[in-house]
């Protein structure tokens, strides 16, 4: 009867096991003989069962009272020695508030649009297609999908399609004051029977804008209104249309719609760009519960097809669920923040990791102190089990001790850890999930820093130990280094990764260091304002503040608009060339400082120059021109430009893209430019923004002054890679922090242990320095170990991040010395105090020890 | 002076009529012969386990047999207190019943 037998076996100890389990097997082989075996059976079930609650309440009875006794002792031990006590609390209270804070940030990033009711049934339909520089999914699909989805599909629930205005920046007029707004957008009225955003004015069920009806946001409908009722109110748009506020709806922070403004996309009928092929609008659908995805799929696409010109068919219409669209790109692949989010989950887990190895060292480091107290329990009857189990109990009582420790540090760093990831996180919103996190992290934190020593400290026999034949350091010893070794190739690693980052940032800087961008101002000319660029432009150019000033369509750091253009003879095929173009005032290229490295810049003095382009060296490769100078270009709108000089290749886009074929033309018939750039002098940047707020004033009388500083939006177009740069700093501080916490101790109890050995040394006549040297001799070798370690690894992983930069810095071989050299001066610092003073101990005392 | 629970006495008492050889096993069937019933092991064991706790009885560890899958037999046998409270219990007993029969005869009337 195995069964029954495995019962007893856990619920009864040793000797009670074989007495009771011998007991009943005696009788049990009896009745098999007297009365057959199933009655047997049943006889020894019953029994069992019987007995089983009552040897249960025995054993958790015993357990709680040991459990008591255990938790006195550890209170005595955690009291005894204060600072070992400490550093074990605060370094693992660090490591598991940086898990803490990690886990918030991932949860919150997988929390994206998880609110919505229909969530389930929510996907966007993205266009595939291929093109000559291979497949490539797009997320954005023509009018009429959506409009089919819509209406022809029994399988959809609904569809609704967003898309944006044209101009990114509008003017919004309401009750005598003007803001601008860039948040808004253009939906269909079945986006909220979609989405479900919480709705704090107006009835959920009617959020169906009519032509002239807006819902807003709570954000602006506050500082449009303040506390008034909202509902009803005029809104006016652009100084000509006019809406009324139909609904306001509360944006929660973790949703990828973040809009302040959704106007219906009927009012806009005349943006409205029908079609099957030109994709302008995000399509989202719901579909009926338990219709199948991929069928619709096919369906939309053989429509799609059916619509479109023969041999110009896209490869497919896939639809993405919503629960995927934030982490991934529309193509399916991880995008960035998903890559980030398991960069920093690895390593919040290593930080935890280095926190619980400093607990799991410090205690096998004084297990000779504790090995007579073991040998001691021993002898009186303890088994091993309990031995284990009070060394657990006191795992278990300072990390919980940490826990609270770590819940202070996040409650603290909480704004600062916002800042530095640039994400807007809070306790509460994470609800029970953060408990059950911590209550996780507590547990494994507790029982993997516990588990080792518990193992080895139980193990001791007591007559050895007792008889003190416990040989010193040498047991556990190795494995002391080994995890002094895996501590610091982690630190080593952040070390070495943390400066790779900033050599990536200095990098980028200096790619656009000819643009001195550090005096750059810009003007946004929104709300029918661009119509007086020209003018402004001559007011402000009598003020010697102003060095320079220039009028363009797109800004230098981000040009995104692309055009066919063809070269001459004649348009075709072959001819046509797909080019990223920007359309300025004759002084862009000067006042950026951009390098004219054939040819010549535009001048003002030439009339045919309003035509003619420049074309940077990838566009003449492109192209495949040998002379480019003085060669014809025929634009978009058929008009003919001449080829008046290359720029030498600058970065107008993110560093990660290759740069692309530009073409700068001047094309003042265009008038389509928004933005007025201007240099100012240095020192006299107070000055200088006077002059440009009063002149913008008198032309623009009533649009709201908003100027920008170029840097600032440097910083948003390489924000991942500061907030990376930042995020690794932070994670190298705190594991060499909280490495070094536990070396510090481990080398006291070093030097505690080898105290007769250092007394003997010096009467022999050694010197201070040499048993300085002696002592921290170790450490230093596992050190420079752990620098053998953590090199390839920073290596390997360092020139895969750098790769994903079309331009990138070198990693330079000085990078990993002054990492190893930073990492053995910390560590060197850390041991060398506890060695020294080992070193100056009086003979005499270290030999009255005993 | 605690008063004995009727399955320790019992138990105590079946013990020391076996004398030497009371082990689980042969506690359950003297019990059985004595009053005509099979108690369970469980109510055998726990206040056996009470009575070892109480120093009423002492439990011995004897060799392995093969009859019980190798499994060492525990003895237990009567101390000292526990004889002296077998007579404490006899004696309370006696006490509590003195005049009882008569009483109980006039109520039956």
């Amino acid at each position: 009867m195995k069964v029954p037998d495995f019962i007893l076996r856990i619920l009864l100890k040793d000797e009670e096991y074989v007495e009771k389990s011998g007991d009943l097997e005696e009788v049990y082989l009896d009745m098999i003989e007297k009365t057959g075996s199933f009655r047997a059976k049943i006889w020894l079930w019953i029994e069992v069962m019987k007995a089983a609650p009552e040897f249960a309440r025995n054993l958790v009875y015993w357990r709680v009272l040991m459990l008591w006794n255990y938790l006195g002792i550890s209170i005595r031990q955690l009291k005894k020695r204060k600072g070992f006590s400490f550093i074990n609390i605060l370094g693992l209270g660090l490591g598991m508030a940086c898990f803490l804070l990690i886990f918030l940030l991932i949860r919150f990033e997988l929390s994206f649009d998880d609110f919505h009711e229909h969530r389930d049934d929510i996907y966007r339909v993205n266009q595939a297609f291929s093109s000559e520089r291979g497949g490539r999914v797009s997320s954005y699909t023509p009018y009429e999908i959506g409009r089919a989805l819509g209406e022809e599909f029994p399988e959809v629930v609904t569809a609704a399609r967003l898309t944006t205005l044209f101009n990114a920046e509008i003017l919004v007029r309401c009750e005598g004051k003007t803001f601008f707004e860039s948040r808004h957008i253009l939906a269909d009225p079945a986006f909220f029977q979609i989405f479900s955003f919480p709705v704090v004015f107006g009835n959920p069920e009617a959020l169906r804008p009519n032509p002239n009806s807006v819902v807003i946001s709570d954000v602006v409908a506050k500082k449009y209104f303040g506390k008034g009722d909202p509902m009803g109110r005029r809104l006016t748009i652009n100084g000509d249309r006019d809406f009324l506020v139909s609904g306001v709806i509360r944006i929660p922070e973790n949703t990828d719609f973040q809009y302040d403004l959704v106007f219906p996309m009927k009012s806009f009928e005349k943006d409205i760009d029908y079609g099957w092929r030109a994709l302008r609008y995000e399509t989202f659908i719901r579909l009926k519960k338990g219709a199948r995805p991929r069928d619709v799929e096919e369906k939309i696409w053989a429509l799609q097809n059916n619509n479109i010109p023969k041999g110009r068919e896209n490869s497919g219409l896939p639809f993405q669920k919503l629960s995927q669209i934030h982490l991934y790109e529309a193509n399916g692949e991880p995008g960035a923040t998903a890559r980030y989010m398991v960069v920093f989950g690895l390593s919040g887990v290593f930080i935890l990791l280095i926190a619980c190895v400093n607990f799991m060292n410090l205690s096998t480091a004084r297990s000779e102190q504790r090995a007579r107290e073991v040998g001691i329990r021993k002898t009186v009857g303890a088994e091993r089990g309990q031995i284990i189990r009070q060394f657990y109990v006191e795992s278990f009582l300072i990390t919980t001790l940490a826990l609270f420790c770590a819940l202070l540090i996040v409650l603290l760093f909480l704004p600062v850890f916002r800042q530095l990831v640039g994400a807007r996180l809070s306790i509460g919103q994470a609800g029970p999930q953060v408990f059950i996190g911590m209550l996780g992290a507590w547990f494994v934190t507790a029982i993997v820093s516990g588990g080792y020593p518990a193992l080895f400290l139980s193990s001791f026999r007591p007559v050895q130990v007792l008889r003190g034949k416990f040989i010193k350091g040498c047991k556990g010893a190795a494995s002391r280094k080994g995890l002094v070794v895996f501590q610091f190739s982690l630190s080593v690693f952040f070390i070495i990764s943390t400066l790779v980052v900033y050599s990536q940032l200095r990098f980028i800087d200096a790619r656009y260091e000819a643009m001195d961008k550090s005096h750059l101002v810009y003007l946004r000319m929104d709300g029918g304002s661009d119509v007086r660029g020209p003018l402004l432009k001559e007011a402000l150019r009598k003020y010697p503040e102003i060095r320079s000033l220039t009028v363009t369509q797109q800004l230098p750091l981000s040009i995104g608009y692309n055009r066919n253009v063809w070269t001459s003879p004649a348009k075709s095929q072959d001819t046509r060339f797909n080019l990223f173009y920007n359309m300025a005032d004759f002084d862009f290229v000067r006042m950026f400082n951009m390098e004219i490295i054939e040819g010549r810049d535009f001048s003002e003095d030439n009339a045919t120059d309003g035509l003619n382009c420049i074309l940077n060296e990838e566009a003449v490769r492109k192209l495949g021109l040998e002379n480019p100078v003085g060669r014809k270009i025929i634009y978009w709108d058929d008009k003919v430009g001449t080829v008046i000089g290359v720029v030498k290749d600058f970065n107008y886009q993110h560093i990660s893209n290759r740069i692309q074929p530009l073409v700068l033309c001047a094309r003042p018939d265009w008038l389509n430019r928004k933005y007025l750039v201007a240099r100012l002098a240095p020192g006299e940047l107070k000055s200088a923004l006077g002059h440009i707020h009063r002149e913008w004033n008198t032309i623009n009388p009533g649009i709201p002054f908003e100027l920008r500083f170029f840097e600032n939006v440097f910083d948003r177009i390489y924000r991942d890679e500061r907030a990376m740069g930042r995020v690794f700093l932070t994670f190298a501080l705190l594991t060499i922090f909280i490495s070094c916490l536990g070396l510090f101790g481990l080398a006291s109890f070093m030097a505690e242990r080898r105290r007769k050995e250092v007394v003997v040394r010096k009467v022999l006549g050694a010197s201070i320095a040499r048993i300085s040297v002696m002592l921290s001799s170790g450490f230093t070798k596992s050190v420079l170990l752990a620098n053998v370690i953590a090199w390839p690894a920073a290596y390997l992983a360092m020139r895969m991040w750098l790769q994903s930069y079309a331009y990138h810095a070198r990693i330079d071989p000085a990078v990993f010395l002054l990492a190893a050299a930073l990492a053995e001066a910390i560590a060197l610092v850390s041991v060398g105090y506890q060695s020294i003073r080992a070193a100056y101990v009086n003979p005499a005392d270290g030999l009255r020890h005993e | 002076m605690k008063i004995l629970s009727r399955a320790e006495e019992v138990i105590l008492l079946t013990i020391l009529k076996i004398d030497g050889d009371a082990y689980g096993v042969s506690i359950r069937q003297r019990i059985f012969d004595d009053t005509g019933d099979w108690w369970s092991f469980a109510s055998i064991y726990t206040p056996l386990d009470k009575l070892v706790r109480k120093r009423y009885a002492l439990k011995t560890k004897g060799g392995p047999t093969a009859k019980r899958g190798g499994k060492s037999k525990f003895f237990y046998e009567v101390t000292n207190d526990g004889k002296r409270a077998l007579l404490d219990l006899q004696r309370a007993q006696n006490q509590i019943w003195a005049g009882v029969p008569r009483i109980a005869a006039e109520k039956a009337k």
